[in-house]
């Protein structure tokens, strides 16, 4: 149908043609249009940012130098030949999905997303288009969520049985998103809640931006001492894996991630209790979403994009694979030719399809990732 | 306790804190379930499972077929969790969940007996029909449970102590009786649970062996006290047992359960045993010619067999090498002093007519040291004796099953090094899943690696993590799981013995193989050569094997 793709791959990043614009830019750029505040999609170093006004605050924290200006959510913006609309993605505050349209022709750029509600952010929003840039973290039928509720609610049980045996309950969160989307889901009958250095930051940005969540102490020795055995204790999971924790025995220790549906991972991570709450798409959510976007053409970023890509051809979709640096940071292995003549079908990338493990590379880049089993939300 | 019931307890005692903890839940449950459950139970708590009645693969096709997706991707999703039977759960999962609100919780007994014992018996072609039907009926916990009690691959792993101490307060019994019950053999009926809790019959109590006293692995002499204390004798690598004659001879070994039918020749030996005799000792085929002890792996090949031909010709004697004595004239003498249990086993030697000595029942000599930098000597020795190392043992201690710590030792040899190349790769399971942690080691032969061990452990998780990238970078085919890689990674492999083997390519086989180091300053061309392994060969193992052991043909693997 069209001469030229809307998106498309340049060595700084993905970019937008006739637009004169990147998405969500890994090298520095004249103008950035930002999905998301996570450190794998938003990146230092370029001139202008643009991202939706819900997340400004969250965004200038994170992107301290750099042009920012917000967008609000559905409001048209033209930019060079094309025209440019945020849309709720549900990942975080101020996630967004970027719509682009040129004569009629649209193609919209997932960024992150997930479908369950959150109370710390808009919900996700079906926007119709031809082409869908779909991201694939959770890209495999094992990965379907339970409900979001009935997991809080094993972690308000899990935090109050900790506190009957005197023990603290340590959660790993990542720090910006998920780390949020919990405390929100608490309330004063959860109190003390300690939160890691790591965490203050995005917290009170979330603050500043109307989000509610209950009163958090700072994780200090005093308070450690004051509370013993009673806290629930928010932190990064990089934390947990340190001498940091030490301060805070006796304790029981668990995480909050999508990757926890995974027995093996869990026991990975080493921690006694896993929930899974996630914030990205589960495997229905993904072909959920790619359906209802009625789209002609789904093209697939980070993840799990081979497998996904091949389940979607077999159901007569026509999706191929966008080699990005979002997640993992993985380009070429991605993308290999699928009908090679050694191998089956999508065999070539199952390498980095098939384990956690490639979700383990990933550049150092990413701040606050040391975890190789992290959701890659912060 | 039902099948959901049974599958919480699962889950519970993987997140339950210490062993104190394990056995609490275990005697909950034991306590509250009725003894057809109860039984089955126990039976897989003590590490048993049922035979597979269909194969992973058709299983992981049906769920494929289920969830509507290609049978490849659920290949990848298996890679990914790293465990059948969680996959399958979660493929099935999410079909069941919305069709069917109300599950089905059937008692854990009811439920083994007539829905999976049946499927082997069933026709292949009804199978799938009658997975399907369970499959539409268990909610995600028990599915989880279904399956890893369908794959065959179901472990508890729960220590047979703690699996012992929390059935004895379930029952209400002293855990030793309660050990000796199960080291007799346990099925899983009401009859044998509630047999646990009886008295012992006379049969039970004629053929029962006694707990076995296990050794602690020795690092240095240092905490030991005066040699004079100890009792040193050798290593044997053979397999544990304890050759009784109490109304009838039977030999029980410490892991197998009776293995009268392999070791017929002990049998023979031990009628002529006095009558209220117990012996703890090692079975082990000596090579005739050399009178040295053959490998493990030969001895191996016994286990499991039923019917023995002793050929004229066999060039080895069968030995149970006795360095216990348990019962004496019926009497029990395991609370006696070690000096005093051998004393007696030396004089049961010269008063009987049996073949104590130098027959098929012999006793390990003691060795006699005069300090323990001697016995050092003696151990880095050992191995030219065909052994694995030295015992040590206090001279003043009783015999106590179970894992008592402090009274004896086992010293082994240092293990071996040499430096591999890692050829071959896959992915692990459990806590390794998803990560190429099982790799396939070789040596150079010419200009050619030719694979001689396959090792998992050894590294630490970061190290681990890091070899998992760097190995995926340079995979240059896949054949099933395997990765085949091109050659950069050295492994400095340890391991505790090698021995020729006709079914690996490279003609030798490692004992214990386990990744002692990763050799970042090796590249390939430093790895070590295939001869120079083949230059630890015992002599006597050198030879090619004996004619009568038929073996496989070489593979061409």
């Amino acid at each position: 149908m069209s001469h030229r793709s809307l998106i498309e791959r340049s060595p700084t990043g993905l970019w937008c043609p006739s637009g004169g614009f990147h998405i969500d830019p890994w090298g520095a750029v004249e103008r950035a249009v930002i999905t998301h505040a996570h450190a794998d999609h938003a990146r230092p170093g370029s001139k202008r940012y643009l991202s939706a006004t819900d997340g400004l605050g969250v965004m200038r924290r994170r992107l301290p130098t750099g042009r920012h200006e917000g967008l609000g959510y559905g409001e048209r913006r033209s930019i060079g030949d094309v025209v440019v609309s945020l849309h709720p993605a549900g990942h975080l505050l101020g996630a967004a999905q970027i719509r682009i349209e040129r004569r009629g022709e649209v193609c919209v750029f997932s960024g992150d997303y997930k479908l369950e509600p959150d109370p710390t952010c808009r919900s996700f929003e079906v926007v119709r288009c031809h082409h869908f840039v779909s991201e694939s973290t959770f890209g495999l039928p094992v990965y379907r969520w339970p409900n979001p509720d009935t997991e809080l609610s094993r972690l308000r049980s899990w935090r109050r049985r900790c506190r009957e045996e005197g023990r603290n309950a340590i959660l790993a969160t990542y720090a910006l998103g998920k780390a949020q989307r919990v405390l929100a889901a608490l309330d004063a009958d959860d109190a003390p809640i300690l939160v890691h250095g790591a965490l203050r930051p995005m917290i009170d940005a979330y603050r500043e931006a109307g989000v509610e969540m209950p009163e958090v102490l700072p994780a200090t020795r005093e308070h450690a001492q004051t509370h013993r055995g009673r806290a629930l204790i928010l932190a990064p999971p990089s934390a947990l894996a340190g001498p940091w924790v030490r301060t805070f025995l006796p304790a029981s220790t668990a995480a909050a991630s999508g990757w926890m549906r995974m027995r093996g991972l869990r026991r990975r991570r080493n921690v006694e209790r896993g929930f899974v709450i996630s914030d990205h798409a589960d495997w229905p959510g993904l072909l959920g979403a790619i359906e209802a976007t009625g789209c002609e053409r789904v093209s697939l970023t980070h993840g799990f994009t081979a497998p996904l890509r091949d389940h979607l051809r077999r159901q007569g979709h026509d999706a191929d694979i966008l080699a990005t640096r979002f997640g993992d940071g993985e380009e070429g292995d991605a993308d290999l030719p699928s009908e090679s003549a050694t191998e089956a079908p999508g065999e070539g990338s199952a390498d980095a399809a098939s384990g956690g493990t490639s979700l383990e590379r990933r550049p150092e880049s990413l701040l606050f990732e040391q975890d190789p089993l992290e959701d890659r939300s912060s | 306790m039902s099948l959901r019931r049974f599958a919480s307890l699962m889950r519970e005692l993987a997140e339950a804190a210490g062993p104190s903890a394990r056995t609490r839940l275990i005697a909950e449950h034991l306590g509250a379930c009725d003894d057809a459950t109860a039984a089955w139970t126990m039976w897989f708590l003590r590490g048993r499972h049922l035979r597979r009645a269909v194969a992973g693969s058709v299983l992981r096709r049906w769920a494929a077929a289920r969830a509507d997706i290609s049978e490849h991707l659920a290949g990848i999703c298996h890679d990914h969790v790293g465990d059948l039977a969680e996959t399958l759960t979660l493929l099935v999962a999410a079909t069941t969940g919305t069709r069917h609100p109300r599950h089905d919780d059937p008692p854990l007994a009811e439920f083994i007996e007539s829905s999976i014992l049946p499927l082997s018996q069933c026709h292949a072609s009804e199978r799938q029909a009658c997975v399907e039907a369970i499959w539409d009926r268990l909610d995600e916990e028990s599915l989880y449970a279904f399956h890893k009690l369908l794959t065959g691959a179901f472990r508890l792993g729960v220590a047979a102590g703690v699996a012992e101490r929390g059935a004895a307060q379930a029952l209400g019994v002293e855990v030793d009786m309660l050990r000796e019950r199960l080291a007799g053999g346990f099925d899983p009926t009401p009859e044998q649970w509630r047999r646990l809790s009886r008295p012992p019959t006379p049969d039970e109590l004629a053929t029962r062996p006694l707990p076995f006293q296990l050794a602690h692995g020795l690092e240095t002499t240092d905490q030991l006290g005066p040699v004079a204390d100890h009792l040193v004798e050798s290593k044997w690598d053979g397999v544990r047992a304890q050759l009784i004659h109490r109304e009838v001879p039977v030999l029980v070994g410490r892991g197998e359960g009776r293995l009268d039918a392999a070791f017929p020749e002990l049998i023979a030996a031990a009628a002529s045993l006095p009558r209220g005799v117990v012996l703890d000792g090692e079975v082990l085929l000596v090579d005739r010619a050399s009178g040295r002890p053959r490998p493990f792996t030969i001895l191996q090949r016994r286990l499991g067999t039923t019917h023995i031909q002793t050929g004229l010709f066999d060039p080895d004697d069968v030995v149970f090498m006795a360095f216990d004595l348990l019962e004496i004239h019926g009497e029990d003498l395991r609370e006696r002093s070690l000096e005093f249990r051998r004393a007696q086993l030396q004089a049961l030697t010269l008063d009987s007519a049996s073949e104590i000595g130098d027959g098929a029942i012999r006793i390990s000599p003691t060795i006699t040291i005069h300090s323990w930098a001697h016995a050092d000597r003696i151990r880095s020795e050992a191995r030219l004796a065909g052994v694995e190392g030295l015992m040590v043992k206090r001279r003043d201690a009783p015999y106590t099953g179970g894992r008592t710590r402090g009274s004896w030792w086992k010293w082994k040899t240092d293990p071996r090094t040499i430096d591999a190349v890692l050829v071959h790769t896959q992915g692990g399971h459990g806590r390794r899943a998803g990560l190429l942690t099982d790799h396939t080691l070789a040596l150079w032969d010419g200009e050619e690696l030719v694979p001689v061990a396959r090792a998992y452990s050894g590294l630490t998780d970061a190290e681990m993590t890091e070899l998992d990238r760097l190995l995926k970078r340079t995979v240059v085919a896949r054949r099933g799981p395997v990765r085949i890689l091109e050659p950069s990674i050295v492994l400095e492999i340890a391991f505790d013995g090698v021995q020729t083997s006709t079914r690996h390519r490279s003609g030798v086989a490692l004992r214990f193989p386990r990744i002692a180091r990763w050799r970042r300053d090796k590249t390939p061309a430093d790895a070590n050569r295939l001869e120079e392994l083949k230059a630890l060969l015992p002599d006597a193992d050198r030879g090619p094997s004996p004619p009568d052991r038929a073996s496989p043909p070489p593979s061409s693997d």
